[in-house]
């Protein structure tokens, strides 16, 4: 009976990890034991199209909540993901809710775009005060510099996809809505009316982005976006 | 076959109502000898769509294919929802790209004024048909209705207005046999106003201002010097980089036959949908044109930490030591 076990796990782990013990001799656990090199570390890699919210969602549908925090150590968020689409003025939502909503501590991913860790451009956006003025989730996002680390953790699957600031920017709100910018913030698809695009360069693109500059009262909005962007790292 | 057919018929048609009208109103499209006018360059203003001195103000969802330059103002109001296809300068942002589309905006103006006239241009042009030329007109530009221009992709159109350019609501430029939209030239001497759902071909350069009302597309561009742009759900795209319009047919104009005014109707309304470029119809989902609302007010003076609550801790905390150390060195002292 053990034998039997421990064949089926010497043929297992043949399995698994290829040719290097297919031909160790087996039945013999102190073999298997020897000769098996490391395991390898479980892949960070998403699947090729992975998908948080289905296809056919409008993206004039509500806010969903999907299984995956947002972590950005250097500036102590940790935030549930929130998948939100867009405003009836095509823009990427932005939940408000009232004084005491948990919207001001959750992040927004826009669905329109790519996944987090996808090859192409995925768009995550949080508030940066509430409704009394205080910090809210990105309230110091202005404070991350080149080379801060962002994870991306898909409770779900285990999986956490690092990314690393490659730059910082703040834009006006004028400057947000040329075509530039736009492709920056959300990739190439979404600002030509598309699904999200593969990156040119073939890297996993994400965009952080909050309010920033001065509260304009004539619009009952800030002035300037600030745009994280941040590439992932194996 | 059968769909060859029906499209060469209608060109005859349309041929035959340019022939009719050209003979009927004995414009200068029969006289005018072939003039070799020369399209003036733009410069660095090549890759815009609107040039403004002052205020560029946009009221709906506005697009444009090429950059926005405003120089040396700054105010530019209603983007978002407006979107600029190209890149935004103004006195504010990157002004030096601004003050150079605005100098070569100056330049080709100078060009187009100083082109000598080939003919004239002085009634409204509701119904001509021109040739290329250059058209002087000694007041101001007026279009109630469709004007045709007809040449090849080489003719060149100058129009020049001492004072105004307006058009009535739904007017038309149209081009026949191949024009280019980039050698379509527009010198206004003060203000252009393009009437509702007008659609404009051509490089409009007014000293002053232009404003395109509800609804106008425009393929070419809205340039001017001294005062601002105003847009309202408008479509501006490039002038050259359209697609040929479907005029380029080389169909003689041989019959003219039955033109009624319900066939002229139809075949203007036809030609002009292929002439004007609209966004592509191949979306999937509607484009995003704007970054989130990500903020709830203005932030608070106590969000920033180190305030006037955190001095006034300090400062009790500070008094109320230095009265414990008197009162302990009162108590000392009368002890001793």
């Amino acid at each position: 009976m053990g034998a039997v076990v421990i064949v089926m796990f010497a043929m297992a782990a043949a399995f698994f990890i290829g040719a290097a013990v297919t031909h160790a001799p087996r039945g013999s656990a102190v073999t298997v034991a020897v000769t098996r090199p490391p395991r390898p570390l479980p892949t960070t890699t998403l699947r090729s199209s992975p998908t948080l919210t289905p296809r056919s969602m409008s993206l004039n549908a509500a806010p969903v909540a999907v299984p995956v925090v947002v972590e950005i150590p250097s500036i102590h968020v940790v935030s549930n993901l929130l998948a939100v689409g867009m405003t009836a003025a095509h823009a990427m939502a932005a939940p408000e809710g009232g004084a005491n909503s948990p919207y001001w501590g959750d992040t927004f991913w826009y669905r329109g775009g790519s996944v987090p860790g996808a090859v192409g451009t995925a768009t995550i956006a949080g508030h940066i005060d509430n409704r009394y003025g205080q910090y809210a989730v990105f309230g110091l996002l202005s404070r991350l510099v080149k080379g801060d680390l962002i994870l991306i953790r898909y409770t779900k699957r285990g999986l956490t996809e690092r990314f690393v600031v490659t730059s910082t920017h703040a834009y006006t709100l004028a400057q947000t809505t040329t075509r530039p910018v736009l492709n920056l913030i959300y990739g190439t698809g979404p600002p030509a009316g598309r699904p999200a695009q593969p990156s040119a360069d073939g890297l996993a693109h994400l965009s952080l982005i909050t309010c920033a500059g001065t509260w304009d009262y004539a619009i009952a909005t800030h002035n300037e976006r600030l745009v994280v962007s941040a590439v992932r790292i194996r | 076959m059968k769909h060859q057919a029906i499209s060469n018929s209608r060109w005859i048609v349309n041929g035959g109502l340019t022939a009719l009208v050209a003979g009927a109103m004995m414009v200068a499209f029969s006289t005018t000898p072939a003039w070799s006018a020369t399209s003036p360059s733009l410069g660095t203003a090549d890759a815009a769509s609107v040039v403004a001195g002052t205020t560029v103000t946009n009221t709906g969802p506005t697009t444009m294919s090429g950059n926005l330059d405003l120089f040396p103002g700054t105010s530019v109001t209603g983007f978002p929802p407006g979107t600029v296809g190209g890149v935004l300068n103004t006195g504010a942002i990157n002004p030096a790209a601004a003050n150079a589309a605005m100098v070569d905006v100056t330049a080709a103006y100078g060009v187009l004024a100083g082109a000598p006239a080939t003919g004239s241009a002085n009634t409204d042009l509701n119904g001509l048909v021109f040739g290329p030329g250059v058209y002087a007109a000694s007041s101001g530009l007026s279009l109630t209705g469709t004007v045709t221009l007809q040449g090849d992709a080489n003719s060149v159109f100058i129009f020049k207005s001492v004072s105004t350019l307006i058009t009535g609501p739904g007017s038309r430029v149209l081009l026949s046999g191949g024009v280019s939209p980039c050698n379509v030239w527009w010198q206004v001497g003060s203000s252009a106003t393009l009437g509702s759902t007008t659609a404009f071909v051509g490089n409009i350069l007014a000293l002053t201002s232009i404003s395109l009302s509800t609804g106008v597309t425009l393929q070419g561009r809205a340039l001017t010097q001294t005062g601002g742009v105003t847009l309202d759900s408008n479509v501006i795209t490039s002038a050259c980089s359209a697609a040929p319009p479907v005029t380029t047919t080389t169909v003689a104009p041989t019959t003219t036959t039955s033109t009624t005014s319900t066939t002229s109707t139809t075949s203007t309304t036809s030609t002009t949908s292929t002439t004007t470029t609209t966004p592509v119809s191949t979306t999937t989902t509607p484009p995003i044109v704007a970054a989130p609302v990500t903020g709830g007010g203005p932030l608070s003076p106590t969000a920033s930490g180190f305030n006037g609550t955190f001095l006034g801790y300090m400062g009790m905390l500070l008094g109320g030591g230095l009265l414990g150390f008197e009162g302990l060195r009162r108590i000392r002292a009368r002890r001793s």
